[in-house]
């Protein structure tokens, strides 16, 4: 559709031709910038340690830690999309279909991927289901067993449990957005010509939500390859080391930059390539989709098997899911001594967390970070949407500005430390948080004006108004739940990253998600619990303070 | 609806607040009176001997002492190799005998030899070159529960045997002093044919943490009844729980010593201060608070140990590596587990 640039008076179009470059010029950089230093400082030698060049490149890429880091990465990405379609899929379809009640908590679930920091999910996930967690120790009190029956955690199963569990209501969230846009109308006129109803599925149906489920597997399957804070604390070796914790302990551990390039390389390229797939599956589903959620069918006037079967799947999916995060509560509340002891209930961790001035630093800190990245992210992502048309296209410029999404934000972090020796502290770790969170904003921000009636920007293209000016005058306004999610989205992502934090580790600037990973790495546990459940209240507000001004039917 | 929450009112103060923190962390002081101390997390954590002796020195020295935790041993030197072009470290407390090799590869340090040398108990003083000054010392060994195992393995062949697969908690040796205590006393043991003996190793290693605390935490909540530790540790559950359910397994072949060790950064911009805490680290005044908080043996001669260390074993023999071959195995470390 014909954009305002070409009716507009000629100062303006000059005006909307140098905001178009602005991206390009601005935020291009934010991220090439700092990865190009890091890699060309490691593979050269110039960031401190030697480099090899190209030889030792070569040689790294076929050494046997490298291929098995690679190989994990791949199989457990795999399995872990996997695991989140079949956990996720059942839930996606009763919730775009049905309505019933509990409705609004199930798919307040589906938040929990956004406002539940990776390091802190992990905590939640052992204090539940590890070796000594309340699952097994509920088991083998129950059943008088004298090993715990459930040990995967430390393992391949261990790491794809965990990002299954994070991951699925992600499915449930994208997967049923997408399938309550597909409209019905198709299938209630095969119903009215006679098909039956699994030919209906197979023939009109399945076609219709196929891309909405790939685009969701192919965003999964990015994040688990990319997965950092996971596989550090579930991982248990090598040989389950994602390649972003392999990235993290060349740099960190063995001070080897060349070899950190050279994955990070690795990681990129792989990366790059699902996200480019993910960019083309996301445009095709958007394509087919309709402007408004097809109606939805009571669950109680279903048969009474697949009542009880939902209902059934629903309870015990969403007990799974919210699984780590109760156990979180839970162990907040309990008192241990430092190494071992039965625990009793207290509410010694909060009356700590709350009158220790270091970690009140470190809440307030915090924060203003995360607001810092909120404007920071929002800004940027705004920023984007002056440039592109209301469609969204799977083309270069998609691609290209999400790519921080696939590239490792430990390299990033080196990248600033690189180029800023001397004082790499907050504002890089700003920046680098902004550069991870940006992308989400961008795709909420773009998802929620391609849902803008075309109409009213038609208007007011005839009315002589020019892109950045419907952009401003039209859409901004009507896109304020948008830009409210957007704003808490990255607040949250800034709250509990820690894969630049860990690197960057500014001295005078306590972050609460760094001080819960270094106190539940010497298993200080009520006290880590307490700031992970602060972390998640924090960001859950966010959230539903941006829900209040939805204009969705509920 | 009314515009409470327009934009205008959330950006600018979101922005202000941004540029402030960027302002602060760019704001570097240069007073003239100032240490900067880059340390080990159980260091400088509540609970170990910063908090109790960086106020003694400041005292002594009129001085401010910035304490900043880095994590450990290895992601101090990483810290320190990554300033390497500009320092803001003076001193670096924590790296130990078994990182020497890398420390002097990575070249961040400078040659001091304290006066204070002489109050060095014998045979601690490991670097000739006097990059680092020992502060305090302990040995490696395997730690087991009691209550969890009948039977515990006795020399370290006995770990690759059947009965405890999935048993052992081990750390990350490229990140963890105690994980490459435990490399350098394979490697000590069985010379090249290290990585054999680690293939045959594999069945027993319930995880690989990339820290201590991470690895005992689990050890004590019973995940497993194996881990990598000091024999300190047993005079620690004596002590502070009343127990002696954790006790050391000391292999007849011998245990690796770890003697940790503090230098001053090359380039540092408080030379003088920083040569200052080095000589304080040897006297007494910061010697005594070792054996309550480190839980490590004091290097100095003559420091009083708390009666609980006597449920501490002493090897009869210490294990030696040449540093250049433990370098080299650890580099082949990452290769080998992956296999």
């Amino acid at each position: 559709m014909a954009w305002g640039g070409e009716y507009a008076a000629g100062g303006s179009r000059l005006w909307s031709r140098g905001i178009r470059l602005l991206p390009w010029l601005l935020v291009a950089p934010l991220f090439l910038v700092p990865f190009g230093a890091a890699v060309m400082g490691g593979v050269s030698g110039s960031a401190g340690a030697p480099g090899g060049g190209i030889q030792r490149f070569l040689a790294t890429l076929g050494s046997p830690s490298v291929q098995a880091s690679l190989r994990f990465s791949l199989l457990q990405a795999l399995a872990s999309t996997g695991l989140s379609l079949l956990l996720g899929l059942p839930g996606a379809w009763l919730l775009s279909r049905y309505d019933f009640r509990g409705r609004r908590l199930y798919a307040a679930l589906s938040g929990i991927p956004f406002v539940f920091p990776p390091v802190l999910f992990t905590l939640g996930f052992v204090r539940a289901w590890g070796r000594n967690g309340l699952v097994n120790s509920g088991l083998m009190a129950l059943l008088g067993l004298e090993h715990p029956p459930l040990t995967f955690a430390y393992s391949f199963s261990g790491v794809v449990v965990a990002h299954a569990l994070l991951n699925f209501p992600l499915v449930v969230a994208l997967v049923g957005a997408v399938w309550s846009r597909v409209p019905r109308t198709p299938e209630d006129a095969a119903r009215c010509l006679g098909a039956g109803e699994g030919r209906i599925f197979a023939t009109i149906t399945l076609p219709s939500i196929l891309p909405g489920v790939a685009a969701a597997a192919s965003l999964v399957f990015l994040y688990c390859f990319m997965s950092f804070a996971i596989p550090l604390t579930l991982g248990g070796g090598p040989q389950y080391a994602t390649l972003e914790v392999s990235i993290y302990a060349a740099v960190s551990g063995e001070q080897d930059f060349a070899r950190a390039g050279t994955l990070a390389l690795l990681e990129g390229c792989c990366a790059v390539g699902v996200l480019a797939l993910y960019s083309l599956l996301q445009a095709r589903a958007a394509a087919t989709s309709t402007d408004a959620p097809a109606e939805r069918r009571p669950l109680s006037a279903s048969r009474r098997t697949f009542r009880l079967a939902s209902a059934a799947w629903l309870a015990g999916s969403g007990a799974l899911g919210a699984s780590p995060l109760l156990a979180l509560l839970g162990s907040s509340f309990t008192r241990v001594g430092r190494w071992g002891g039965t625990p009793t209930f207290s509410t010694d961790a909060y009356a700590r967390t709350f009158t220790d001035p270091a970690s009140l630093r470190a809440m307030a800190d915090s924060l203003l970070l995360a607001l810092a990245v909120a404007a920071l992210g929002v800004g940027i992502a705004v920023l984007l949407l002056v440039g592109e048309g209301r469609a969204a296209k799977a083309g270069f410029r998609s691609v290209f500005f999400a790519l921080p999404v696939a590239l490792s934000s430990v390299m990033l972090s080196l990248g600033y430390l690189v180029l800023f020796p001397l004082g790499a502290g907050v504002g890089a770790l700003a920046l680098v948080q902004a550069t991870a969170a940006y992308p989400l904003a961008w795709r909420t921000l773009s998802a929620a004006r391609s849902r803008i009636p075309a109409g009213l920007d038609e208007a007011a293209i005839l009315l002589g108004a020019d892109r950045p000016r419907i952009l401003a005058t039209v859409d901004l306004p009507l896109l304020r739940q948008a830009l409210f999610s957007s704003l808490a989205l990255c607040a949250a992502i800034s709250l509990g990253e820690i894969n630049a934090a860990l690197m960057l580790n500014p001295t005078d600037f306590p972050l609460l998600g760094l001080r819960a990973y270094r106190l539940m790495g010497s298993y200080q546990y009520p006290l880590a619990c307490a700031l992970g459940v602060i972390v998640c209240l924090w960001a859950g507000l966010a959230f539903a303070a941006a829900d209040r001004f939805s204009e969705e039917p509920r | 609806m009314s515009c409470l929450f327009s934009l205008k009112r959330v950006f600018r103060p979101a922005v202000a607040a941004g540029l402030l923190s960027v302002c602060s962390a760019l704001g570097l002081s240069a007073q003239n009176k100032e240490l900067v101390v880059y340390a080990y997390d159980s260091f400088t954590a509540e609970w170990g001997p910063g908090p109790k002796v960086v106020p003694l020195f400041e005292k002594e020295y009129d001085c401010k002492v910035t304490l900043v935790s880095k994590g450990d041993a290895g992601q101090l030197l990483s810290a320190a190799v990554l300033e390497k072009a500009a320092p803001r470290a003076d001193v670096l407390v924590g790296l130990d005998n078994n990182l020497l090799g890398k420390a002097i590869k990575a070249d961040v340090l400078q040659v001091y030899r304290p006066k204070n040398l002489g109050l060095l108990a014998a045979g601690l003083d490991f670097d000739r070159t006097h990059h680092l000054t020992p502060f305090d010392y302990g040995y490696f060994c395997l730690m087991w529960d009691s209550q969890k195992l009948a039977n515990p393995p006795r020399t370290l062949a006995d770990l690759t045997r059947p009965e405890y697969a999935k048993k052992l908690i081990l750390m990350d040796p490229r990140t963890s002093t105690p994980g490459l205590g435990f490399l350098a006393t394979v490697v000590a043991a069985k010379g090249q044919g290290w990585p054999d003996f680690w293939k045959a190793l594999k069945p027993s290693i319930l995880t690989v943490t990339s820290g201590w605390d991470t690895g005992y935490g689990m050890f004590t909540q019973g995940e497993a009844p194996l881990v990598v530790s000091y024999t300190t540790s047993a005079a620690y559950h004596v002590q502070n729980d009343k127990t002696d359910r954790y006790k050391a397994i000391v292999f007849p072949e011998g245990l690796v010593m770890q003697v940790e060790a503090a230098g001053i950064v090359k380039g540092a911009r408080h030379a003088e201060l920083a040569k200052a805490f080095i000589e304080f680290m040897l006297t007494p005044k910061f010697q005594q608070e070792l054996p309550a908080t480190q839980w490590m043996y004091p290097a100095s001669a003559g420091v009083k140990l708390p009666a609980s260390f006597s449920a501490a074993p002493k090897p009869a023999k210490t294990l030696k590596v040449d540093p250049l071959v433990l370098d080299k195995a650890l580099a082949r470390w990452a290769d080998v587990a992956a296999k």
